[in-house]
């Protein structure tokens, strides 16, 4: 595989960076370029070092087994640790990738003098939750305290979706201002390098990093929220943890994989009385978007995100869910999308234990009723089936198309270039 | 608690760096000062940061619960990155350790561009991997390579053994030298903190690391060799390893816990054909123990020479005392076993699994003696564990069931605490 040297163009108010990518082995729908698009006047963070491509790169390259040629600038921290960072790409997910050879044309870190302090910021509980950790009234140490947020399309809002994308991040540029920081809107088509292939559940940590680097032009920092704590990460496999995000870190970026040290109640009750999360907050998986009501409130993020804040007495001050719970009955919604697969049951049985008692029987039914559904539609329902239901609508997912993180006129005027 | 501003004294041909540690409820045999002892030829290269006495100062304060006042420099980078060390601590060692708040006089990093790149040396199989793996020939990448080995007194050598350390301090010199590399020596009190109330095996990590910032001016990067790989660490628990030891990083000096990749059989076999390693190898446990070879029965130095025996290379490591000679004697594996080591949960872990898949490998036929080994190994173990406190108490007097680092001073040089008292101006 071959990592082509990056290049920067600007047009129509936004900067691009993109790199030529040349795979030997692929099979299937591969992209061309890998790029990153912001509004031009963030378009001094973007540089044309390669190590904001050769991360996600590296995992289509382990994927096909296909070594890699990095012909451009690379920062000699970033590539040390890779040889650990494949390791453990390997050790935590056995069975999707292979140990390749990097070869780098040029070791070398980025010559500029980056002072911003990032944090990705899509508006859920754990990037709230790091945000609020590291604004200027919470966060002593100066250089610690955040000065961008940024918003990815191309990861949890796909590009087809631009209508919601622009919707959300006039709603976030109008908080981020309020807490005296910047908001920067990245777009990015990097998902397609492992789409199809890996999923993305288990390798989300290299993408988000990527994401970083990009920024590395502007940034000496860049936090990811924790999607996990540490005792969930010691009983499953991430590739987005502690360990492996630091091992990304540059001569000139430290990335910090921020808030594994709390559960996810703790960071809800951390920023239950944050005006901003109480307006903001967008944790739904369906994306329906609709105007105020962006949380669909019966999705199992939703519900999980919602139980505890409930629990804490603080649903009316939540704003964006649409059908908030009213009554402690209204916990046996839980039921309906219930996941027994992650480690976050016991902890919602905790907070409610502490701070409301009574709603421990319906969390005990919704559980049981959760559990039998489960198994009996997820689990133990044929294949067959499932198939037959999509016709309906449903085990479909939003991104099935191989090119659903494309932007063709992108790679258009790269190719024109 | 109180980590009193880092000062320095001159003694003969050295440089003592102290810093003096208040207990607000004062503890018996706890030190009242930590030291770090460094020749004069480094002097340019000391830090007077408080890094060096806050990390092991943290785990003082944790273990007695003391909220932590630091009167001196602490790195910014460090002192952020201390409220998680201070979790990952406390989630793995719940029992023995508390997070505690900790007050910081002075933010400020180190104004320095330090360039060596260090790594702590022992002189064990975890060092001389680490070493091995980042010399030039191996490490094609210039900031990475190891250019200075640090050799801790008052670690594995107690600091009562002077001509222990000294005989050994030569030896590693001499072979150090011929690969360029500058082995530094330092002295210190800093298991003094931690001897009789922690586990050492699992708080040697902020010694380390604590040892390296005292030359912040030297280290761009230090390396902490792993002793555990991440298949123990699945289950094992420590405070030093691959996510919690780079926390200790400062804004110029990068902490790598390095190896963890590599299983111990593996650093066997990358350094076996390495002649610094086949003459200087040093693994034996007795901390005691004058001498300068390995005593060849303890479990440690079986476990060694079963890999480098099965490899053939049993004759070219010169330091083993009674180095096997037959598959028989790998017998002897079972006079020290601990099946603790061996047997955990995960079925890859402990560093049974290792053993057997490397000897499958490279010479089957001590299958069978290691299987008697284990057998017998673990029949003596619990015959051990069944012995009545009583009678272990009265085979005391005959030099069994003697911990040696509980001594008196086994961590500690009075006269280098007095000297610190007649001399310190903190002291006035």
């Amino acid at each position: 595989m071959i990592i082509h040297q990056p290049e920067l163009i600007s047009k129509n108010g936004y900067t691009t960076v993109f790199s030529r990518t040349e795979v030997n082995n692929k099979v299937g729908f591969f992209p061309e370029f890998i790029w990153y698009r912001v509004p031009e006047q963030y378009g001094s963070f973007l540089t044309t070092q390669s190590d904001a491509f050769l991360v996600p790169g590296l995992l289509a390259g382990m994927y096909f087994g296909d070594d890699i040629e990095v012909r451009g600038a690379v920062s000699p921290m970033l590539a040390y640790h890779l040889e650990e960072y494949q390791f453990l790409l390997r050790f935590q997910c056995p069975n999707y990738l292979n140990h390749i050879e990097i070869d780098f044309e040029r070791l070398e870190p980025i010559q500029s003098t980056c002072n911003a302090v990032g944090s990705t910021f899509s508006g859920g509980v754990d990037s709230l939750f790091t945000i609020w950790k590291h604004l200027k009234k919470n966060q002593a140490m100066p250089d610690h305290q955040v000065t961008h947020g940024v918003f990815i399309k191309g990861f949890d809002i796909l590009p087809d979706e631009d209508q919601h994308y622009q919707f959300m991040v006039e709603k976030y540029k109008q908080a981020a201002a309020q807490i005296g920081i910047e908001l920067i809107p990245l777009e990015t088509n990097m998902v397609s390098i492992i789409h199809q292939r890996l999923p993305l559940t288990l390798f989300p940590g290299p993408i988000i990093a990527a994401a970083g680097h990009a920024l590395a032009g502007g940034f000496r920092r860049f936090f990811i929220p924790s999607s996990w704590d540490y005792q969930i990460l010691k009983n499953n496999s991430s590739t987005a943890n502690p360990l492996m995000d630091r091992l990304l870190s540059t001569d000139t970026l430290d990335i910090i994989h921020h808030g594994s040290t709390h559960r996810r109640v703790d960071k809800v009750r951390e920023i239950s009385n944050w005006e901003i999360a109480q307006k903001l907050l967008w944790v739904c998986e369906k994306h329906k978007f609709e105007k105020d009501h962006w949380n669909c409130s019966r999705c199992e993020k939703c519900l999980r995100s919602m139980i505890p804040i409930y629990t804490l007495g603080k649903m009316g001050a939540f704003t964006t869910f649409k059908k908030p719970l009213k009554s402690d009955r209204d916990l046996l919604w839980w039921a309906r999308k219930f996941s027994p697969q992650r480690g976050f049951i016991r902890e919602i049985f905790s907070l409610a234990k502490e701070h409301k008692p009574c709603l421990l029987p319906w969390l005990g039914i919704a559980a049981a009723l959760g559990f039998l559904r489960y198994w009996l539609v997820i689990r133990l329902l044929p294949g067959s089936i499932k198939t037959w239901l999509r016709r309906y609508g449903y085990f479909t997912a939003r991104n099935e198309a191989p090119n659903a993180y494309e932007v063709p006129e992108i790679n258009q005027y790269i190719r024109g270039k | 608690m109180i980590i009193h501003q880092p000062e320095i004294l001159k003694r003969n041909d050295d440089i003592i760096v102290h810093a003096r540690i208040e207990l607000r409820q004062p503890q018996a045999n706890f030190p009242k000062h930590l030291w770090y002892k460094i020749p004069e030829l480094f002097s340019q290269h000391i830090s007077l940061q408080s890094d060096a006495f806050v990390i092991p100062g943290l785990l003082a304060g944790m273990y007695y619960q003391e909220d932590i006042d630091v009167r001196g420099a602490v790195s910014p980078r460090l002192a952020y990155q201390l409220e998680e060390y201070q979790f990952l601590l406390n989630f793995r060692m719940p029992n023995m350790v508390t997070p505690v708040d900790i007050k910081y006089t002075q933010l400020q990093a180190l104004q320095a561009k330090p360039e060596a790149v260090g790594t702590a040396f022992s002189g064990g199989v975890d060092s001389f991997f680490t070493l091995w793996e980042n010399l030039p020939q191996n490490q094609p990448i210039p900031e990475y390579q190891i250019t200075h080995a640090l050799f801790i007194h008052g670690y594995d050598i107690l600091n009562k053994n002077q001509s222990k350390y000294q005989a050994y301090y030569s030896r590693f010199q001499d072979a150090l030298k011929q690969i360029d590399v500058e082995l530094v020596s330092m002295e210190t009190n800093l298991f003094s903190f931690i001897a009789p109330r922690m586990k050492l095996n699992l708080f040697y990590g902020p010694v380390l690391i604590g040892s390296a910032h005292v030359l912040g001016n030297l280290f761009q990067k230090f390396f902490v060799s792993s002793s555990n790989d991440y298949w123990q660490l699945k289950t094992w628990t420590s405070s030093s390893d691959p996510t919690s030891d780079p926390l200790l990083s400062t804004e110029t000096m990068e902490i790598i816990h390095y190896g963890a990749a590599t299983r111990r059989v593996e650093k066997i076999e990358a350094i076996s054909n390495w002649k610094p390693a086949q003459e200087n190898l040093r693994v034996c446990i007795p901390v005691d123990l004058e001498g300068m070879s390995n005593c060849s029965r303890c479990e440690k130095c079986v476990r060694t020479m079963i890999p480098i025996y099965a490899l053939g290379k049993m004759e070219k490591f010169t330091t083993f005392d009674k180095p096997l000679r037959s598959d028989r004697e790998s017998l002897w594996w079972a006079r020290k076993f601990d099946p603790s080591k061996y047997f955990v949960k995960e079925s890859s872990g402990g560093f049974i699994q290792e053993t057997f898949d490397f000897i499958r490998k490279h010479k089957p036929t001590m299958i069978p003696w290691l299987r008697m080994a284990i057998l017998l190994g673990t029949i003596r173990h619990w015959s051990l564990k069944l012995i009545p406190k009583p009678v272990k108490k009265w085979l005391q007097r005959f030099g069994y069931f003697i911990d040696p680092l509980i001594q008196d001073h086994a961590f500690n040089d009075p006269e280098i605490d007095q000297f610190i008292e007649s001399s310190s101006t903190s002291e006035q």
